[in-house]
């Protein structure tokens, strides 16, 4: 347990710089957008006070919904990057000359950052030749080239595409520091059962890496429910054809800073503190049952 | 369908394959003597014997500080900030001569000039939120409208004085009318003109005469012309004010009389969608490009540069970038009158100076974008690029009545004529940015959902009206 | 993964013809992953090095340019102030990771290891701060920014928001929380203040956690972009992920020059991991375990 203090006053001069900061930049902001949020704000004029207004038309506005849609879509992605990175995981666990050059391989899409990785996925992709057409053309799959960023339906499987190819490296190493720490006993046995290397990391590994699995989850989950980047470097900043790559938080920032809607987009903000607090609910009984 | 033409096609693109295989030795880069090798388009090869003739730049000398003085006091001192719209580095000794101009008729007064590209709309409205926005931007005349309506932009007619309004083409310095004022002083203008890659036409068994004149003409052409080589025209319509686009080349009336209610969902506008519907599923148009905004226009224009459209809808002062990025295409260029639409009237392109309301030296910075306008500033910027000046005084010059030499100047005997004449036909749009987003949508619904047009429209009337109850 | 599956040969020359069939089989396996990592690298970077007479795209997609040049990078760095793009990333990413970590780690201190009224208030308000999302504070952060600490279109409008951080104040309580407590102690029966056993006695133990803590945290500043985007206006004070967005939208058309842009952006990061690949990957992933 904790240490008695001669002065009193010290845990609080320790908490001082950080509850300061808190309270300016996440408490404040808190309390001031879900004001803002029954307000019609341009910024340029003052705030006016409309009463549930922003709400009702948030109800009424297809393209909100349609954005709640696409950010739930996009939580296909965390599956889709467990079953890759635990894959990866279970090929660099291993010795071989070399094996460290292709972990930090792999690592790299995660330290690059956004705007490069989109830029090159763009290039990938691109309407009139990109190599992806290039080669659809080539083994006959398609006749001709598929502007994919251009027609709808295109973007959001390759923003999510983009994010599992980004953040796959990052839980390959999650899921290595999980895997290295199952006992070899346990494979051993299993290899005398008369298990097949599949079987192997199918009875073993996998609820091994239990743990492991149910933190990506929520890190996983949390971070693709906010989804902005991949969709504002992809569609050039206009969420693509249709709204179709529009998510909640790139709504958010369309109506605040783009139409300077501030009120409006404030609305929008609540629903999104609303969706992660459902999920960090959820994440916290996950986490509890863990424990036991 | 598409297969039965692509079939049909194939002779067709045989030939415009051997045609541009001929053509590949021979093409004049446009600094080569233009006797060697085959001509395969000669009408325009003839131009480019003197393309190279380099432009005299005669700076006419000030005769005196005073005489390019528009406001008589300008704060002492003053330090202000102008924008400028995709300029740098192209045009950095240009802007600086005139500011070295400027500072002469105005000691004291200091310039710090930035250039901005694609994120400038952005930029600026942000910068006008935080209140550190430039003094002085160069916007496209299309953007004016926003601003001026959220109380952004100081009043033109006045901040100058009554001489200084008049050095512009009334029409220009009124185009964009908000509450019966104008809040921007018309700088260069365009002539938007199809620029037509002959190769690529004459493949297809066209000539320049054929070029459609007008929308009508234009559908029909670029449906046969895909019928027949195979590759779709590059139309696109002006993102950032798609009721503008609607109203010139549909002949729509997008508001009602008095301006209470929109009523862009009538036949007329109903029909003019349902064109581009037409041409974008039968292939006819680049999809990716329909629905470019303006300062995106390079994509197009790039696309346009590697034969892949028949023409495009740009004004000369654009190809200079055709040629760096495709010398041998330069010798196949030509530029014609563009199609007019159902309006029968040709919308204004054209650059405006403002100046933000909220900054603190209004004299020194309406004297600027006066400065920049007047015509010896607008004179000399059009003898070293293909723009037009908003200035009537500016074509008296001998440069604007001898005969053209280079392909970009085809259009130039012409330009006083049309510029003179450019006026907005559209009425004051409320909540322009917002209505704009409406608008876009329902195209995109339109061009590619499952949207009819009637019912995007409609859809989108209603929405519209809702923003401005 | 069938190759292995078979029954192991009893010979050693099989058992080591096995263990090279299974090696092989593996090299396979990485090789496939490292082409689909290294791809659009691989991409963006001919793309850099093509000269206007090679075809960007061209059927069958040409992967390797004919005549390779530096021109584009040569046009891009004289055009755009790169160099100046990393210094301010670098200046944001020192002072955010310095007082960042300052801060949690003074904070996480008495959260640890001091009995005090209010402790688990503090706690659980803490905690709670965990789920406000970054993107809903933007709308009246941008309002702060611009009418309250006038820091707007500054560098310092990216530091001061990200120096408050729950998650590295709870990264950092659990190191302090296994350091024992008699050593506490005895710095008190020295006579020392809690400052000093702050800095001299625990501060050293806990080291390894404050590097994963700022590794974590200097990422995430570097590659930061709705924010800064938001923030910046002034050419000059651009950090590399909002300059290569102003490149972009200036060389619209032209992706040799753009892939130019994106290649000299990506360079600093990947030589810093170079240097210190394990401070990354520990940094990194150790911050999601704790």
């Amino acid at each position: 347990m904790g240490i008695k203090q001669r002065n009193r006053l010290t845990p609080y001069l320790f908490l001082l710089p950080a509850l300061a900061l808190m309270a300016i930049f996440t408490l404040y902001p808190l309390v001031s957008v879900a004001y803002l949020s029954f307000t019609e704000y341009s910024i340029l004029s003052p705030p006016q006070l409309v009463g549930l207004e922003n709400y009702q038309r948030l109800l009424s506005d297809k393209v909100f919904w349609l954005s709640l849609r696409h950010s739930f879509t996009y939580l296909l992605v965390t599956p889709l990057i467990i079953v890759l990175a635990i894959m990866l995981a279970i090929a660099v666990n291993r010795k071989l000359r070399g094996i460290g050059l292709f972990r930090a391989l792999y690592y790299i899409p995660v330290i690059t950052g956004s705007v490069a990785i989109g830029i090159a996925w763009q290039f990938l992709f691109d309407g009139t030749g990109g190599p992806v057409n290039g080669w659809l053309l080539q083994l006959g799959i398609i006749a001709k080239p598929i502007i994919f960023l251009v027609e709808p339906g295109y973007i959001l499987p390759i923003a999510m595409m983009m994010t599992t190819w980004m953040g796959v490296g990052y839980y390959m190493v999650v899921f290595l520091a999980g895997l290295q720490a199952i006992s070899y006993d346990l494979y051993d046995a299993a290899k005398i059962d008369g298990c097949n290397d599949i079987q192997k990391h199918w009875y073993i590994s996998v609820p091994g890496l239990r743990p492991s699995i149910v933190f990506v989850a929520v890190i996983s989950t949390l971070s693709a429910i906010k989804v902005f980047d991949e969709i504002f470097v992809l569609s050039n900043g206009t969420g693509g054809m249709l709204n179709s790559g529009v998510t909640v938080v790139f709504y958010l920032w369309k109506q605040a800073f783009k139409l300077q809607n501030v009120g409006y987009a404030s609305a929008v903000a609540m629903v999104l503190l609303v969706i992660t607090l459902a999920f960090s609910i959820i994440n916290v009984r996950l986490l509890e049952r863990q424990e036991d | 369908m598409t297969n039965v033409n692509r079939i049909r096609s194939l002779p067709l693109l045989a030939t415009a394959f051997a045609l541009l295989l001929s053509s590949c030795g021979g093409a004049p880069s446009a600094s080569q003597s233009p006797t060697s090798g085959p001509q395969v388009v000669t009408q325009v090869v003839v131009q480019t014997q003197v393309v190279e003739q380099p432009v005299e730049v005669v700076v006419t000398p000030t005769p005196g500080p005073n005489s390019e003085m528009a406001i008589a006091e300008v704060e002492q001192g003053a330090e202000i900030t102008f924008w400028t719209f995709y300029l740098s580095p192209t045009f950095d000794d240009y802007i600086k001569a005139t500011i070295a101009r400027f500072n002469e008729a105005y000691p004291g007064v200091t310039v710090n000039w930035e250039d901005r590209q694609a994120t400038l709309q952005e930029e600026y409205r942000n910068s006008l939120a935080a209140g550190n926005a430039p003094d002085v931007v160069n916007v496209p005349t299309g953007w004016v409208q926003e601003f001026a309506q959220k109380d952004q932009l100081v009043n033109m007619s006045e901040a100058l004085p009554q001489a200084a309004q008049e050095q512009y083409y009334p029409a220009l310095f009124n185009q964009t009318d908000v509450g019966g004022a104008s809040y921007q002083v018309p700088w260069y203008q365009a002539v938007d003109a199809y620029l037509v890659n002959t190769q690529v036409i004459s493949a297809a068994g066209y000539t320049l005469e054929q070029m459609p004149k007008t929308f009508d003409e234009q559908k029909q052409f670029c449906l046969d012309f895909y019928a027949k080589s195979n590759i779709p025209c590059g139309l696109r319509m002006a993102t950032d004010n798609l009721l503008q686009t609607m109203a010139y080349e549909g002949g729509v009336e997008v508001m009602n009389e008095g301006g209470s209610e929109f009523t862009f969902d009538s036949p007329e506008a109903v029909q003019w969608l349902q064109d581009y519907v037409d041409l974008n599923e039968a292939g006819a148009i680049h999809k990716d490009l329909v629905l470019l905004n303006a300062a995106e226009d390079r994509v197009g224009l790039e696309r346009f540069t590697t034969g892949q459209m028949p023409f495009y809808v740009t004004g000369p002062q654009l190809i200079r970038i055709v040629r760096e990025s495709n010398p041998g295409l330069y010798g196949y260029l030509a530029m014609v009158p563009r199609a007019v639409g159902r309006s029968e009237a040709l919308p204004p392109v054209s650059m405006s100076i403002v100046v933000s309301k909220n900054t603190e030296y209004p004299q020194a910075s309406a004297a600027l974008a006066a400065f920049f306008t007047n015509p010896q500033s607008m004179l000399e910027f059009a003898k070293i690029v293909q723009i037009f000046p908003s200035t009537p005084a500016s074509y008296e010059d001998a440069y604007f009545t001898q005969k053209p030499v280079a392909i970009e100047d085809q259009i130039r005997p012409l330009a006083e004529g049309i510029i003179s004449q450019q006026q907005n036909i559209l009425p004051e749009i409320p909540e322009q940015a917002d209505v704009n987003d409406v608008v876009r949508q329902a195209i995109e619904a339109a061009l590619f959902g499952d949207a009819d047009p009637q019912t995007a429209l409609t859809d989108a009337v209603e929405q519209a009206n809702a923003l401005i109850k | 993964m069938r190759v292995i599956a078979k029954p192991v040969p009893s010979s050693r020359t099989g058992r080591h013809r096995a263990v090279w069939v299974s090696n092989l089989f593996w090299y396979v396996v990485l090789g496939l992953a490292s082409l689909v990592t290294i791809l659009p690298f691989l991409w963006t970077l001919s793309t850099a090095l093509k000269g206007p007479s090679d075809a960007i795209f061209s059927l069958p997609p040409q992967l390797l340019p004919r005549a390779p040049t530096l021109d584009n990078f040569v046009k891009v760095w004289g055009q755009l102030p790169i160099w100046r793009f990393f210094l301010n990333s670098l200046f944001v990413a020192t002072f955010t990771v310095t007082l960042n970590v300052l801060v949690s780690s003074l904070a996480a201190y008495p959260l640890a290891k001091m009995r005090f009224a209010g402790r688990d208030l503090i706690f659980y308000l803490l905690l709670a701060t965990l789920i406000v999302p970054a993107e809903l504070t933007y709308i009246p952060g941008y309002l702060l920014a611009v009418n309250v600490f006038n820091y707007y279109d500054t560098l310092w409008a990216l530091i001061l928001p990200n120096i408050f951080s729950a998650f590295n104040i709870f990264l950092l309580r659990q190191a302090y929380m296994s350091v024992p407590n008699d050593l506490i102690d005895a710095a008190h029966i020295d006579g020392a203040g809690e400052l000093r056993i702050w800095w001299s006695v625990l501060m050293p133990i806990i080291r390894p956690t404050v590097a994963t803590a700022a590794v974590f945290t200097a990422v995430t500043s570097w590659n930061a972009l709705l924010w800064p985007s938001l923030m910046l206006r002034n050419r000059e004070l651009y950090t590399l992920p909002v300059g290569l967005l102003a490149l972009r939208g200036m060389f619209t058309a032209d992706f040799r020059l753009i892939a130019a842009g994106a290649i000299m952006v990506i360079i600093p990061m990947l030589v810093a991991f170079l240097f210190a690949q394990r401070y990354f990957i520990n940094g990194l992933t150790g911050a999601v375990k704790g």
